[in-house]
Formats: structure tokens, C-alpha cells, sequence
């Protein structure tokens, strides 16, 4: 027990992260030597069993017949920049260039500055860097003689065209949506926001795939502890692979364990660009087109940013609809299994015996009814998202129509109930965040339990119980219902209603920055630097 | 992953929020057969004039508070009393609260379980509320603000509806002759409305909360507002009330707003009254969830355990088995003068003997 105790602080010590492949390449520990074979021989043995990895030898033209190398991962590398621009450059160089007798790092220093036609260039001398930049794509260059390489930018592969994404359908506006390289996605957002003040930090995120994971804020406009909490929070990450921003999502909330997201997650350069705007922080994840915003509001989660682009008038309606909407999903199926089970009393004289009589045949309690059609639903609905378009239409119509329509006339449910259910459902893909009508789905089954058990009273506690958890929330420190409760005038303006532009003056006051003057510019504003200069 | 938890503050809005909605909470569907089985035809007179006398206190309070602006009652007594000897008007105050959050509890329970859910074990409805306050007072006096706030803007959009009764049965020879019970009812009358703003009290623990971020002059305005508007409605329910009742009939009814809210029918919506009740369902609540928090940080501060979350968990058994006392009602309305005579008395000297020290011994405001 001892033994086996010694073994897992041994471990728990050990310099783990660094070490690739069983090599004794270490971050910051490894360099290359003077030794051109060893150099490449060290190499060879990482990337063993990796027959997409390429090692090109050649020799150059130089003061004397120099044998130099390209190592690159092949279906990562742009062909056109390898062969015309890489290739062409250092083939085509010939001896009368080099006239006098030089050092190797004085042939590689020329051939940076002078003959490689690359956008891009670093020097670099730890192994480590090197087979992590391989694996990124670049193109690594190494001369004889010679303990520095060369990173050449070199990256270029299949990558998915930007097209509008399907979750995110807006009628007017943009119609671009993030793709999975990263690159074209901080591009999208640049192309938006042409402002030196936009910052972009990269870090690293999984021990085994190193996936980049960029941070990208406006200075000024963005609070310094807010970075710095996020860029604390994205160290915490200690797992092996991250491959979607719900990996990290888990990491950097407050309350994991809640339903309600507390991260905004998005697929549009523009609305990710006018939350920049407000202040917040995009954490954009390589490999995924899901783009995540921090610190969230529950008031960000029913805003669309098309809600900016048609009238003023039709945004607040739209807004006011997407409330109403929220309460009835959650609350429509209950309040009839309360009406039905408790306070039949409550429900007008007309429509009563009309209830009544749609529930003669039904052998279920309206409780047992009602979750029996919910669960179909939500059958249904997973169904048919996780099938192809076509095919998963189909299973909707079977879903609604011919299970609807059959369970009434079966006498399994009442036809009213059916409506109830299916108004509850429509009303939770009001939503225009899909992770919303998740959190949505799960308190209705809540609030049906407590209706069913404790009627109007149950509901009543089920939303004061939800209402303290909202209250309870946090994003990233800031109030998750921040607008409301905290209550302040100044951000009515863009929660429940959408006031015009012109009135917006001033940014939200989540999160709590220095720049709040919208309109007018202060800090960082070149305009005004240029005046005052 | 570790939370980020900003400071303990609420501020004045919430703050305004918190006073309303205690202040409004108590007696609030019950208060016109309260007073006016004392004052009669004059009892409008009297709760206007209780919340007078809540309004003057509640000044003083402020005034005694400013020379303390970091500390609650609890902490007061401590400083001027000493180590041992300060924690008895801690413990006055924490008895006074927890039986004024039992009161609370069991008013808003028997409606309940009287139009609700008549089949219902009332123990049942007891712990599903004390469940949802120990989990509000787990987060701190930061979450409660903000749900003062949420539930504050739910109760305002019901709260036109409740005026609309008078408008179109109101009968002003009911209330007639005014002042014709003579000025001594009318003061007998004032004592039991001014049992229903008691709450106003909890800006001794609140004070130092709302001072971290804003100004004496700003907090003034905030509670006097706040005891202002819930005197003026209170006031306006009353009279209210034996306008379209009469007082002989109101002593009939155990809930007279309710009654009150019944005569009003809208097409479809037949029975205004339990939508209403769904309203005041979550007023109600907040109201009692304040005192609850009160007797939670009093404790908490009585026994030097501030930020321990589960305190409200102790707080619970007590505030069970004392809202179990009252068997009907009745019972409970005779606990209440009970409990106001008694408490107050004691609760007021108790608070003029720490402050009155605290002159004496020089302690607070400049020499703090």
C-alpha cells in the first residue's frame, strides 16, 4: 500500500507535460545541436509509424554545397507555398550569390532575410517548438552544421466555406458563420472590428492535442481583471484533448451543475463582434465553429442579432414575444395539469365541460397524461434532429401527426393536452439559443411533477425556487440576470426592449468596464488621438 | 470551477425592494379586519397612523445607525455592551424574529392550505417554504436583494388590478362619519397596524450592507419611501375595503382583500381572486424570506459564524415548531397582538438601552 502510494505522488510530481512520445524531448529542455543527422535522427524517431510526416532532403547551392532539410505534415501544408515559394527559393540559389565564406548561422540568417519567400519566418532552437509547430502545419527548415531552425508559415488545408450557420438563420443580415480553422475565424471577426484595440492572445489547451485556443477582447472597452480571469480560468484546463468549446465550457463556469448556461455560445462574426463591443471577451477554440462569449446574461440567450437590424419597434416585440414565450414553455403543460387535478373550479364554465369531455376514455391521472406526451415529444425531437433533413422531417410529421392523432384516439391522451404540449414546445424553440431550450426542457418537467403533486401552489414554489437560482448565478463574477437584479434603468434599454440605436449612448453595465460612453469614443478612439495630436 | 463572488452589498433599490415587500407582506390580505375590529369605520385613520409611528421610529433607527455605518445591531451591542454581556440584545432581537418569521410563515401557510390545497398537510407546505428560504439564505444577503428586486417587479404588474374594485363599488357613506369613532379608538386602532410595518426593523441588520455602497442620505430615502408607499396602499386597501364592504361585513370574511378582489370578473378569467393569490403567492414569500434572513444573520452574528451556510438550516427547526403553535387563525391573530405588545416593548427599550449606552460611552460616529 506503501509502494503503491510512493508510485502516485511519483507520478502526481512528474514533469509530465513536455515529454513527446517517450523521447526525452522536453519543453524548454531540448535544443537542437550542431550535429545535422543527429538533428534529424531525433526526429525521425518522434514522428516513427507517422508516414504523413515528410522529410525532404536536399542540397543547396550556397559558399560551398550545403545539405539542408524540409520537415512538414503533409495535408497541413499549403502545396502552392512549399513548392513555388519554399522550394523555388532555395533551389534556385546559386553560387555566385554567395561569394564569401559564411558561418552556418550566417547562411541561415541570409536565407531568412534574403532568399526564402515566406510571409512568415521565426528562428527558432527548442525541439519541443519545432514538433509542436509540425503538427500545426508549418513548414520546418534545417541547414548542416547548424543548431537553429527555421519555421516557415507555410499552413494550408481543406477547410469547410463559410456559409450561414443552421442553428442561427437570420432573414436579414449577415449570412457568414465561423468555419473550424481558427485562423478564418479570428478573420471574420477582424474584417468586423477594424481596430488596433482588438486584441488576440493565444494559448493552449489539451496535453495531447494542443489545440490553440484564442482570446479575443478590445482593450480599453474590455476590464483588465476580466481577462485576467479568463485567462486564469483557461489554465485550469488540465485535460488531455479538448476538441469543442463545450469542453472548455465546463472548466470556466461558475455553477456547472446548473441548467442554465453561463456561457453564450455563437456561430455569427457579428454578434460576436457587437458583444466585443459591450465589453466581453470570445474565446474562440480551434477545430470547432462554435464561438463562446463571456460573461453571459440570461437577457443574451433571447436576443438575436437581428433584433438590431429590423425596426426598433418590431425588435422590442420580438423581444417581449421571446419572454412570453419562455414563461408559457415552462409553465403551459403544468398549469393545465394543475387546472385538470386541483382547481377544475378556476376554469370557465364553457371550457370545462369541454375539458371534461375530451378526457372521458382516458384511463391516466392528467399528470401521468401529460408527462407521457412529453416524453413522445421530446422522443420525437431528439429523433429527428439527429437524422438527415429529409428523413428527419418525416419522423416530425410521424411524431406530430400520426402519434398526436393516434394517442387521442386511443384514448391515451386528450386532444387538448396535445395542443397544450404542443404550444409548450413550439414556444421553447422561440429561443434563438439552441443550449437555452435544453435548460427549458428540464424545468418543465420539474414544474409538471410539482402541478401534478402540489397544483398552482407547486408551481408557485417550483418558480420562486427557480427565480433564487437565477438570482444565485453568476458569469465570470457578473450577475446572470443582470439588468433585472440587479435592477438598472440604463440596461432596459437593450434587455426586455431594444430601444433605437441612436438612444443606446452607453454600453451595458455587465461587465463593469471603464469605457461606457458608446457613441461619443473615449480611450482608444483613433479618431480622437489623431484630433488631439 | 471556483467562484468569483463579489461583496456582500445590496443596494438602495434593492433595499427599497427588501422594506416593500416585508412591510407589505405582513397582514397584507388580513389587515382591514384586523384594525377594523378596533377602529371600525375609522381603522384607514389608524393604519395610517401606525405607519406614521413606523415612519418616526424607522428615522430614529437611521439616525442611531449613522453613528455605526459598519455595523449591525448585533455588532453594536457587542462594541458597547462588551464580549458576554452584548450578546443578550442579540438574542432579544433573534426571539423577536424568529417568532415574527413563524407569524409570517403561518399566514402565508393557512392561505395556502385554505384555498389552495385544503387536503394538503399544512407540515408539508411548512417545509416546502423553509426549503426554498434555507436555500435563498445559503447565497447571502447579495442573492436576496436580487430577488427582492425580481419579485418586487412581478407584484407591481398585479398590483393595478387591486385597485380597480373600489373604482366600481366603491360606497363612501360606509365610511361615514369619519373620525366618529373618537381619537382614542382610532389610536387603539394605530397599535395593531403598526404591529404590520414591523419589519421596518430589519434596517438594523441591514444598515451596514447598503452603506458600502451608498450614502446615509440615499438609504433615508430609500426606507422612507418604501414605508411611505406601503402606508399609502395599506391605508388605500383599508379604506378600501369598508367602502365596498362596510366594516360590519369585513369582520365576516378571514381574508377581505381576497373578498375584495372577488367582486371583480373578467371575461374568461372567472376567478380574479386565485390569480391573484398566485401573485401574492411570491410577495408573501419574500416577505417572510427577509425576517427568515434577518433571524439567520442575527444568529449567525449572535454566535460569530458569518458566511456559514448552513446556519439557515438551524434557523428552520425553531421557525417549524413555532408556526406549528397557532391552530387556527384566530389563535394566530391573538399571537400576534401577543407577540406585538410584547416584543416591541421589549425590542424598543432594548434598542434604546444600546443606543442610550452608546451616548453615554462615547462610542459610534465620530469617536468610532
Amino acid at each position: 500500500m506503501f509502494k503503491n502510494f510512493l508510485k502516485r505522488a511519483k507520478a502526481r510530481f512528474q514533469p509530465d507535460k513536455g515529454l513527446i512520445a517517450d523521447t526525452y524531448v522536453v519543453e524548454g529542455e531540448s535544443s537542437l545541436t550542431h550535429d545535422f543527422r543527429d538533428n534529424i535522427c531525433r526526429l525521425q524517431i518522434i514522428f516513427k509509424d507517422c508516414s504523413d510526416i515528410v522529410f525532404r532532403e536536399f542540397e543547396i547551392q550556397m559558399d560551398k554545397q550545403v545539405s539542408a532539410v524540409l520537415i512538414y505534415l503533409d495535408g497541413m501544408v499549403d502545396r502552392v507555398t512549399l513548392h513555388n515559394h519554399v522550394m523555388r527559393s532555395l533551389m534556385g540559389i546559386s553560387k555566385k550569390d554567395y561569394p564569401q565564406e559564411l558561418s552556418p548561422l550566417h547562411r541561415l540568417n541570409r536565407l531568412k532575410n534574403i532568399d526564402i519567400m515566406v510571409g512568415e519566418i521565426k528562428e527558432e532552437q527548442d525541439m519541443y517548438t519545432l514538433v509542436n509547430n509540425i503538427l500545426s502545419g508549418e513548414i520546418i527548415f534545417m541547414l548542416d552544421d547548424c543548431d537553429h531552425a527555421l519555421i516557415l508559415n507555410g499552413r494550408g488545408w481543406q477547410a469547410r466555406a463559410i456559409n450561414e450557420p443552421d442553428t442561427e438563420t437570420v432573414v436579414r443580415g449577415p449570412k457568414e458563420g465561423f468555419v473550424e480553422t481558427l485562423r478564418s475565424n479570428t478573420t471574420l471577426i477582424r474584417r468586423k472590428i477594424k481596430d488596433p484595440n482588438l486584441k488576440l492572445k493565444v494559448v493552449q489547451g489539451g496535453k495531447k492535442t494542443n489545440t490553440d485556443i484564442a482570446i479575443m477582447y478590445v482593450q480599453g472597452i474590455c476590464p483588465e481583471d476580466l481577462i485576467e480571469e479568463v485567462e486564469k480560468r483557461l489554465k485550469t484546463i488540465n485535460l488531455d484533448g479538448v476538441f469543442e468549446s463545450g469542453y472548455i465550457e465546463e472548466f470556466i463556469e461558475d455553477n456547472p451543475y446548473s441548467p442554465f448556461p453561463q456561457v453564450q455560445i455563437t456561430e455569427r462574426p457579428d454578434k460576436v463582434a457587437g458583444n466585443l463591443l459591450e465589453g466581453k471577451i470570445a474565446i474562440i477554440v480551434d477545430g470547432t465553429p462554435v464561438v463562446s462569449i463571456v460573461p453571459a446574461t440570461l437577457a443574451q440567450f433571447y436576443q438575436s442579432p437581428e433584433d438590431y437590424y429590423e425596426r426598433t419597434i418590431f425588435g422590442t416585440a420580438v423581444r417581449i414575444i421571446r419572454l412570453l414565450s419562455f414563461i408559457t414553455s415552462v409553465t403551459a403543460t403544468s398549469l393545465y395539469v394543475a387546472l385538470v387535478s386541483f382547481h377544475q373550479h378556476l376554469i370557465p364554465g364553457e371550457i370545462v365541460l369541454s375539458v371534461a369531455e375530451t378526457r372521458v376514455g382516458v384511463p391516466f391521472p392528467t399528470l401521468l397524461e401529460a408527462v407521457f406526451m412529453e416524453i413522445v415529444l421530446e422522443l420525437v425531437r431528439e429523433a429527428s434532429i439527429r437524422l438527415p433533413g429529409s428523413i428527419g422531417q418525416t419522423i416530425g410529421i410521424v411524431g406530430a401527426l400520426v402519434i398526436g392523432q393516434s394517442a387521442v384516439e386511443a384514448k391515451l391522451a386528450s386532444p387538448i393536452l396535445v395542443i397544450i404540449v404542443a404550444i409548450s414546445a413550439i414556444s421553447s424553440y422561440v429561443i434563438p439559443h439552441f443550449s437555452t431550450s435544453y435548460s427549458l426542457r428540464f424545468m418543465r418537467f420539474m414544474m409538471i411533477g410539482a402541478a401534478g403533486t402540489f397544483g398552482a401552489y407547486g408551481i408557485a414554489i417550483v418558480w420562486i425556487g427557480l427565480l433564487i437560482h437565477l438570482c444565485t448565478l453568476e458569469s465570470f463574477g457578473q450577475p446572470y440576470l443582470a439588468g433585472v437584479a440587479p435592477f438598472r434603468w440604463t440596461d432596459l434599454k437593450d434587455t426586455i426592449f431594444r430601444v433605437p440605436l441612436w438612444m443606446m449612448g452607453t454600453r451595458p453595465t455587465v461587465p463593469d468596464m471603464k469605457d461606457i460612453d458608446r457613441m461619443l469614443g473615449a480611450k482608444g478612439d483613433r479618431e480622437d488621438d489623431n484630433g488631439e495630436g | 470551477m471556483t467562484m468569483v463572488r463579489g461583496k456582500q452589498i445590496i443596494s438602495t433599490k434593492q433595499l427599497f425592494a427588501i422594506l416593500f415587500l416585508g412591510l407589505m407582506n405582513h397582514g397584507y390580505v388580513s389587515i382591514s379586519r384586523w384594525i377594523t375590529e378596533v377602529a371600525h369605520q375609522d381603522a384607514w385613520i389608524s393604519t395610517f397612523l401606525g405607519g406614521f409611528i413606523a415612519f418616526v421610529l424607522l428615522n430614529i433607527i437611521l439616525l442611531l445607525m449613522k453613528r455605526f455605518p459598519d455595523k449591525t445591531f448585533i455588532q453594536i451591542s457587542d462594541e458597547v455592551l462588551g464580549k458576554y454581556l452584548g450578546k443578550i440584545p442579540g438574542i432579544i432581537f433573534l426571539i423577536f424574529l424568529l417568532f415574527f418569521t413563524a407569524l409570517s410563515l403561518y399566514l402565508l401557510v393557512s392561505l395556502v392550505s385554505a384555498w389552495l390545497l385544503p387536503k394538503t398537510p399544512i407540515d408539508v407546505i411548512i417545509i416546502s417554504i423553509l426549503l426554498l428560504q434555507i436555500y435563498l439564505t445559503r447565497e447571502g444577503i447579495k442573492v436576496l436583494g436580487r430577488f427582492q428586486e425580481m419579485i418586487m417587479v412581478i407584484v407591481l404588474l398585479g398590483m393595478p388590478i387591486t385597485f380597480l374594485p373600489y373604482f366600481i363599488y366603491q360606497n363612501h357613506t360606509l365610511l361615514m362619519p369619519i373620525g366618529g369613532t373618537g381619537v382614542v379608538t382610532i389610536l387603539k386602532g394605530a397599535l395593531p397596524a403598526f404591529y404590520t410595518f414591523f419589519t421596518f426593523f430589519s434596517l438594523l441588520i441591514l444598515y451596514p450592507y447598503v452603506r458600502k455602497d451608498a450614502s446615509h442620505k440615499e438609504i433615508v430615502k430609500a426606507s422612507n419611501m418604501s414605508i411611505l408607499v406601503v402606508t399609502i396602499l395599506k391605508t388605500f386597501y383599508v379604506f378600501g375595503s369598508i367602502a365596498v364592504f362596510g366594516e360590519k361585513e369585513i369582520q365576516f370574511f378571514l381574508y377581505p382583500l381576497l373578498e375584495y378582489v372577488k367582486l371583480l370578473v373578467f371575461p374568461v378569467i372567472e376567478r380574479v381572486e386565485f390569480m391573484m393569490i398566485f401573485l401574492w403567492l411570491f410577495m408573501m414569500f419574500s416577505g417572510t424570506v427577509t425576517t427568515f434572513y434577518m433571524a439567520n444573520l442575527t444568529a449567525e452574528q449572535v454566535i460569530n459564524v458569518e458566511g456559514y451556510k448552513n446556519t439557515g438550516l438551524i434557523i428552520a427547526i425553531p421557525i417549524y415548531f413555532l408556526t406549528r403553535l397557532s391552530q387556527n387563525i384566530a389563535e394566530s391573530l391573538s399571537l400576534f397582538r401577543l407577540e406585538g405588545a410584547v416584543l416591541s416593548i421589549v425590542l424598543l427599550a432594548t434598542i434604546a438601552f444600546v443606543f442610550g449606552l452608546s451616548f453615554i460611552l462615547q462610542k459610534g460616529g465620530e469617536n468610532a
